[in-house]
């Protein structure tokens, strides 16, 4: 092993080092520039596939001109991953390899370098590596015989000669090689005859870089390298992670929430206000447009919420670039509400989520306001009925709606009225605690929630529970559904994107599935987020103005019934008794599209199989000791509250 | 941080500056909060002459409240609802305002407690649901969860229109106290309203 480096003196290996470098480098980030082109790809053909609903076509053409232009402006950037900086970093990195390819084929160090230490004896004596040891001997007595010194012609020049001699030697080892038991060693073992070849080892680097002053400044390079450069990146890496909650809130934002709530004093009043004043104090505001206050942000916020003009057009654009933030911000909020168990914020920040998503004001009639071309002046003055919901709306006939809402015209009414009717509205059929593979909830047992609910439009007639056979209000009892309950979810479609034209991105609908105890209305664990929803029940003709009572001819099975089925984070309790729960389900985008229900675990004991078991397992009456003891030992446990939070329960995922 | 101290007052204030400082953070409300009860407790105990006093509800101060509780009950007698929803609410009060902080705090709610019922069906007899809703509030805060205390939400809730929120009183006062026939006859009540209100029928 040689102990000496050598540097590349004449410039042959250092493009194979760079090379290896570059292609460690360009290759990954090709990789990726090539998923992000197919799968932005494939995000296009899913929002111009057929499934869309009539409703985004819609919202894009009622979205504000502004707000239109602030989207085109922010989602261009987003798509064209062609004409991104990366994507020149690969163009340039491939030129780079090609330059290196061409440079070294021309060398042809490769070839050079390939045959310096190849020695193979079957080549050099012209045989077949199958020969046999008759025929290497042959071929050997033959070459020999041309090659030997003693047999060559006199009238070679001298260099003819010694290559002739060289050949003789070469000759020689390979028949050795083949031959000759301790030679055939030293070539099985080292490749080569004469056994080890001497090899060097060295740095990769042109020799200019090697003199005495250009490598002054590769030492400096090298220790920056690792002194200043890399310590930065990582210390960039770990602010950046750090930074940032798993949710993608800003670190201070998340505390700033938090002493939110720690400070609200239970005589506050919890308003959809109190929550835009909480929000503005976030830090993703303050990192957008440094140096303003809190208050700056609220105005804009509440501009929006009012549709107010914020002054000049610059500062239109920085509350539309706040209002596309509340999305991360207001999740990052239940989350913190979540935390501190408080229900009643939790649904103000619902609602407050609705208000920014749909740019309206909380109100009694903010169903009715999320609507386009509603005149609300006209709406508020010829009120004559109490219509502050899309249900009561459609028990009058179109003409008298368009009244109610002052629209005079009838495209424009024909459009508000095909956004009202795609709203979707849950109404409840059933809903139950479920155990796998039990009758009923048993002490200790792992129950989930099973809602099943009814998708339909405000304008379709209710459907009593009683016209649905028991059978579709049941759940599945397969093995496949009991080992995991919640897989039939992720088969339902994801749901369409909302009609919200003031909000600056587009937007696609969730329930927000909150669970708190009866007892002392608080939240028991993190909130279940519903993106998958079918909304096929959206297109059947029920309307409730031409349909007045559910005939005989109703069919059940033309609807589809859904469920929502959201995990427990924690296990029933142990004493006999029923536990009541308050499952709110909370729409992110509309008004009028909740569900509050109360729901009652009735937890039994199991029955009794004792005496069976007993004749069963006769002799183990060790087991039956043990599960006594257990049964003391969890009694001292019992004294727990139920209502201890498991906050491990990642109900989201 | 720095505060100022006024000698003659005995109370703590903000310097300008901080106020300034205060208000640019947001903070300001707090902090003044925070003052204004190191303040009214300093004033309690400063004004307090006997030095080793238990901390017992001040009689005379329980005797004016109670005798201006029993006036209000005396027109409530009369059918003066109005006059004596005035005086009750004066008693409140008189309660919140002239009671000490360190005065035994049970004592204190029990009686706070008993008169705020009074005072919310007075205001629900008058017709004044939204003070009575606040009051239902408060009350469910101080641990108040009776099943009257529920129908009386319930019922200023419907009164209000608020369905959506009675529905939910309602549930909740029923899965307190599923046997309770008044809720079950307003939670009817209010599922009837509630469907007429979303065009369900």
């Amino acid at each position: 092993m040689a102990l000496n480096y050598d540097y590349d003196e004449s410039s042959e290996t250092w493009p194979f080092f760079l090379l290896t470098v570059l292609l460690m480098a360009v290759l990954p980030l090709t990789l990726l520039q090539l998923r992000a082109l197919f799968s932005s790809d494939s995000d296009s053909n899913n929002s111009s596939s057929a499934e869309e609903s009539e409703l985004s076509s819609l919202s894009k053409k009622y979205t504000p001109p502004a707000t239109a232009d602030f989207a085109a402006k922010f989602q261009h950037k987003g798509t064209s991953v062609l004409l991104s900086l990366r994507s020149l970093l690969c163009l340039v990195g491939w030129l780079a390899i090609a330059f290196l390819v061409q440079r070294i084929s021309a060398s042809g160090i490769s070839g050079s370098m390939s045959g310096a230490g190849a020695f193979d004896p079957y080549e050099i004596l012209g045989i077949s590596s199958s020969a046999s040891d008759r025929d290497i001997k042959s071929a050997y007595r033959k070459l020999s015989l041309k090659f030997h010194p003693d047999k060559l012609p006199k009238d070679l020049t001298e260099a003819a000669k010694t290559a002739m001699e060289e050949a003789f030697v070469q000759i020689s080892k390979a028949y050795e090689a083949l031959t000759d038991e301790a030679v055939k060693e030293n070539y099985l073992k080292y490749g080569h005859p004469d056994g080890p070849q001497t090899t060097s080892h060295g740095i990769a680097l042109p020799s200019l870089l090697i003199d005495s002053r250009a490598s002054l400044v590769l030492v400096v390079l090298y220790i920056a390298s690792f002194v200043v450069i890399l310590p930065y990146f990582v210390a960039q890496w770990w602010n950046r992670s750090k930074m940032y909650t798993r949710g993608g809130l800003h670190v201070k934002t998340a505390a700033r929430f938090a002493s939110c709530l720690v400070n609200y004093k239970p005589s506050q009043v919890v308003t959809v206000d109190m929550i835009v004043h909480w929000l503005s104090r976030a830090e993703e505001f303050r990192i957008l447009f440094p140096g303003h206050e809190p208050l700056y942000f609220e105005n804009l916020l509440q501009d929006y919420l009012h549709g107010r003009d914020s002054g000049s057009a610059k500062e239109n654009e920085a509350r539309l670039r706040c209002v596309a933030k509340c999305h991360t911000l207001l999740h990052g909020m239940l989350e913190v509400c979540c935390g501190f168990r408080n229900l009643e914020i939790a649904i103000a920040t619902l609602d407050t989520f609705k208000c920014i998503v749909q740019g309206v004001p909380m109100s009694r009639d903010a169903q009715i306001m999320q609507l386009p071309n509603v005149d609300a002046a006209a709406f508020h003055e010829g009120k004559v009925d109490d219509i502050c919901t899309l249900g009561k709306l459609f028990t009058y006939d179109n003409d008298k709606i368009g009244k109610i809402l002052g629209i005079k015209d009838a495209d424009k009414l024909k459009d508000t009225l095909d956004v009202a009717a795609a709203i979707p509205h849950l109404q409840l059929l059933r809903a139950d605690f479920v155990v796998p593979g039990e009758e009923y909830v048993t002490p200790l047992s792992t129950p989930y929630i099973a809602i099943k609910v009814l998708v339909r439009s405000a304008m379709h007639r209710v459907i009593p529970t009683d016209k649905f056979p028991a059978e579709m209000l049941a759940e599945p009892q397969d093995f496949e559904h009991m080992k995991n309950p919640f897989a039939s979810m992720e088969k339902q479609p994801v749901l369409p994107t909302s009609y919200a034209p003031r909000f600056p991105v587009p937007r696609r609908n969730a329930w927000m599935c909150l669970l708190a105890l009866q007892k002392d209305v608080r939240i028991l664990q993190t909130p279940y987020k519903l993106e998958r929803l079918s909304l096929a029940n959206m297109h059947n003709h029920l309307d409730k103005r031409t349909v007045a009572k559910l005939g005989p001819d109703f069919d059940p099975h033309q609807w589809e019934v859904a469920s929502i089925r959201m995990p427990l984070g924690q296990q029933a309790p142990q004493e006999v008794g029923a536990v009541h729960m308050r499952v709110v389900i909370k729409a992110t985008d509309y008004f009028g599209a909740d569900l509050d229900l109360t729901m009652t675990m009735d937890v039994r004991e199991p029955p009794r199989v004792d005496e069976v078991r007993d004749d069963i397992y006769a002799d183990d009456s060790d087991d039956g000791d043990d599960s006594e003891a257990d049964g003391e030992s969890d009694d001292e446990d019992s004294d727990e509250e139920y209502t201890d939070i498991d906050t491990d329960t990642d109900a989201e995922d | 941080m720095s505060l100022l101290y006024n000698e003659n007052s005995k109370k703590l204030s903000l310097p300008e500056e901080r106020i300034e400082a205060a208000k640019a953070a947001g903070s300001l409300e707090a902090l003044e909060i925070n003052l204004e009860q190191v303040n009214k407790l300093a004033a309690g105990i400063i004004g307090e002459s006997n030095p080793n006093f238990t901390p017992q509800p001040n009689d005379e101060r329980s005797k004016m409240i109670k005798s201006m509780f029993e006036s209000g009950l005396a027109q409530l007698k009369q059918q003066k609802l109005v006059e004596a929803l005035k005086n009750i609410t004066l008693a409140v009060e008189l309660a919140q305002r002239s009671r000490m902080p360190y005065e035994a705090f049970a004592i204190q709610l029990q009686e706070i407690q008993f008169m705020m019922r009074h005072k919310i069906d007075l205001s629900l007899l008058t017709g004044r649901f939204l003070d009575a809703l606040q009051d239902i509030e408060f009350l469910m805060n101080t641990g108040m969860a009776q099943s009257d205390v529920f129908i009386r939400k319930a019922d200023a809730l419907l009164k209000l229109r608020q369905y959506q929120d009675a529905a939910v009183c309602c549930e909740r006062g029923l899965s307190l106290f599923p046997n309770e026939t008044k809720l079950k006859a307003l939670m009817h009540e209010i599922k009837r309203n509630l469907a007429e209100f979303n065009g369900e029928n």
